[in-house]
């Protein structure tokens, strides 16, 4: 099976702290990987290297056949690189549909055009419409995306990334604050994503993680503690160790 | 329809901002109040119209892109200096001079938002000062080529196209000019800001690093919006040139871009219509209140002050509240 990312040897430090320690990492087109790990682990710090947010200390990040070491931010999205945040990062005085929009309009290379109004560009209306429906914020379209529910902000923030039709999307925290029962629809929504779009997700939930994940790699202070298919990570010594020496159950 | 009615459905027409015919009434006035008006209000007005392009091109910058320049009036003075050189030593031809002037500002502003554009935020309004006052510095300095704190003079052009020539001697002329351009301005500028670039401009305003983790190449697009509101600058700063026949460094004062800003704070960021309005109110008070008072600057800064504590979203932000309250009270 082909890889869709490869990280080679990378390390990042802030000054003296080595938060990604020579790390290296194959995820496969297709894959449902979940990065696991303790609070501090460097997770949410390697999505900002493979997202381009931070640059790499040293090391190299491939997509598929290209090296995007030392790509902005803006390239590798328009390679195919997407992501959502932690906490929720929207454009919240915008209305909910427009916030698809600029992803969708960016995706179809439609967003340096000067004389038409946007909104007679019907392509555009389409995906956005088609995505909403997808995350199940059709009725919200028009409201504006800062005085949504919590709950509804964090699917807005996955419609988002979706709209702009990337090949690997990186999911930081999907459940995160969430109450079981939106959390549960959230599981079902990232479930029923396409298989040929490649996930990767943070998560802390692990009941989401087993249910989601059909790779998944522990991370401990900035490299990889192990990596597998769930049930024989959920054997590993150490990571129960990791885990307070407990079965995995929800971490903080 | 008279006049009268024009003006009682002026606040109509700004609202119903899609309605496209009730926009042009405002314009029909325009045309025709010089047959009315003794010249003084004619003269005012034709200064508001080309202050107003000027208020219109910072809005893109500061309400559309969220980019706060406090170094417009480099632009604005640029087109003014720039028609002067070339109405002197190129052609007085208004289709030579027009070109070279927007092309001048244009490069001038690419080179200036290229570094400036390298920061944001304070750093950026103080980079864009920064610029406006070299530019001061040097109308001020190097007299032998712009005439120091004298300033030049500058010709009334004329249209010609081969044998056909069109003197735009009268202010009559001049007057009608700039109401084109004014026009031509607020509707160009309009189908920008609700194009596709226009939207990405607002994506932009409100989260760049979103945007970029989109895919945008977000400095581009600053840049690009840079370079427009500051074409739009230099076409105002060449109209009041050949107005007043003159330019003087003062054109270039920091006061300038700030009186920008201003207007566009007071009439309402992020809504064209409303720099438009900003830029009458504050034009009135200026030349109104300095020959009434020396302390309209005072008065100036005391309405801004109330604007901004007050109605910080400007004239067009009350007007929306008043419009909702009366649809919908208690709203």
């Amino acid at each position: 099976m082909s890889d869709i990312l490869r990280l080679e040897h990378v390390t990042r430090r802030f000054g003296g702290l080595v938060v990604t320690d020579d790390l290296s990492l194959r995820v496969a087109v297709g894959e449902r990987r979940a990065l696991i790990g303790p609070n501090g682990a460097g997770k949410t710090t390697l999505f900002n290297l493979i997202s381009g947010v931070l640059p790499v200390s040293s090391g190299q990040i491939w997509l598929q056949d290209q090296n995007i070491t030392a790509r902005p931010a803006a390239e590798r999205a328009i390679l195919g690189i997407g992501r959502t945040f932690q906490r929720n990062n929207l454009f919240a005085g915008l209305s909910v549909f427009e916030n698809v929009c600029l992803a969708a309009r960016r995706q179809q290379g439609l967003s340096s055009r000067v004389f038409r109004p946007a909104h007679r560009y019907a392509a555009v209306a389409e995906a956005a419409q088609g995505v909403l429906a997808q995350v199940g914020l059709l009725d919200r379209a028009g409201s504006i995306a800062g005085q949504l529910a919590y709950g509804q902000q964090r699917a807005l923030e996955i419609a988002v990334a979706l709209a702009a039709r990337p090949r690997l999307l990186l999911l930081d925290e999907p459940t995160s604050g969430m109450a079981p029962a939106e959390t549960n629809q959230m599981i079902d929504l990232i479930a029923r994503l396409p298989p040929d779009l490649t996930l990767l997700i943070i998560e802390h939930d692990i009941d989401a993680v087993f249910r989601l994940a059909n790779q998944i790699t522990v991370l401990s202070f900035g490299s990889v503690l192990a990596e597998g298919a769930p049930d024989a990570v959920r054997q590993n010594a150490q990571v129960q160790e990791i885990y307070l020496g407990l079965p995995l159950e929800r971490a903080d | 329809m008279t006049t009268e009615h024009a003006s009682s459905l002026r606040p109509a027409a700004v609202l119903a901002a899609q309605r496209g015919w009730w926009r042009l009434l405002p314009l029909v006035a325009l045309a025709l109040l010089p047959l009315v008006a003794p010249p003084f209000w004619r003269s005012l007005t034709l200064e508001v119209l080309a202050l107003a392009i000027f208020a219109m091109s910072l809005d893109v910058l500061i309400g559309y892109t969220g980019l706060v320049s406090f170094g417009h009036a480099a632009f604005l003075g640029f087109g003014a200096y720039a028609a002067a050189f070339t109405t002197e030593r190129v052609s007085e031809n208004l289709l030579v001079v027009l070109p070279i002037c927007l092309a001048s500002v244009a490069l001038y502003a690419v080179v200036v938002g290229f570094l400036a554009l390298r920061t944001s935020g304070i750093s950026f309004l103080m980079l864009t000062l920064a610029f406006s006052q070299m530019l001061f510095g040097l109308a001020i300095r190097w007299s032998r080529v712009t005439g120091g704190s004298d300033g030049l003079s500058v010709a009334r052009p004329h249209i010609g196209l081969g044998a056909w020539q069109v003197p735009l001697g009268p202010d009559l002329d001049l007057y009608y000019l700039v109401l084109a351009a004014f026009a031509a301005s607020w509707w160009l500028l309009s189908r920008l800001v609700a194009s596709p670039f226009g939207h990405t401009l607002r994506g932009i305003k409100e989260n760049a690093q979103r945007m970029q983790a989109l895919g945008y190449r977000t400095r581009r697009f600053e840049l690009a919006a840079f370079v427009v509101a500051a074409v739009f600058a230099g076409l105002a700063g060449m109209l009041l040139a050949m107005h007043n026949r003159y330019v003087s460094p003062d054109t270039f004062a920091w006061t300038t871009s700030g009186q920008g800003i201003i207007m566009v704070i007071v009439g309402g960021a992020g809504t064209l219509v409303g720099p438009i309005l900003g830029a009458l109110l504050v034009h009135l008070l200026e030349s109104v209140g300095s020959s009434a008072t020396e302390s309209w600057r005072l008065i100036m800064g005391v309405v801004f002050v109330l604007f901004v504590l007050f109605a910080p979203k400007g004239i067009i932000g009350i007007l929306r509240r008043l419009r909702r309250s009366k649809e919908s009270p208690r709203a």
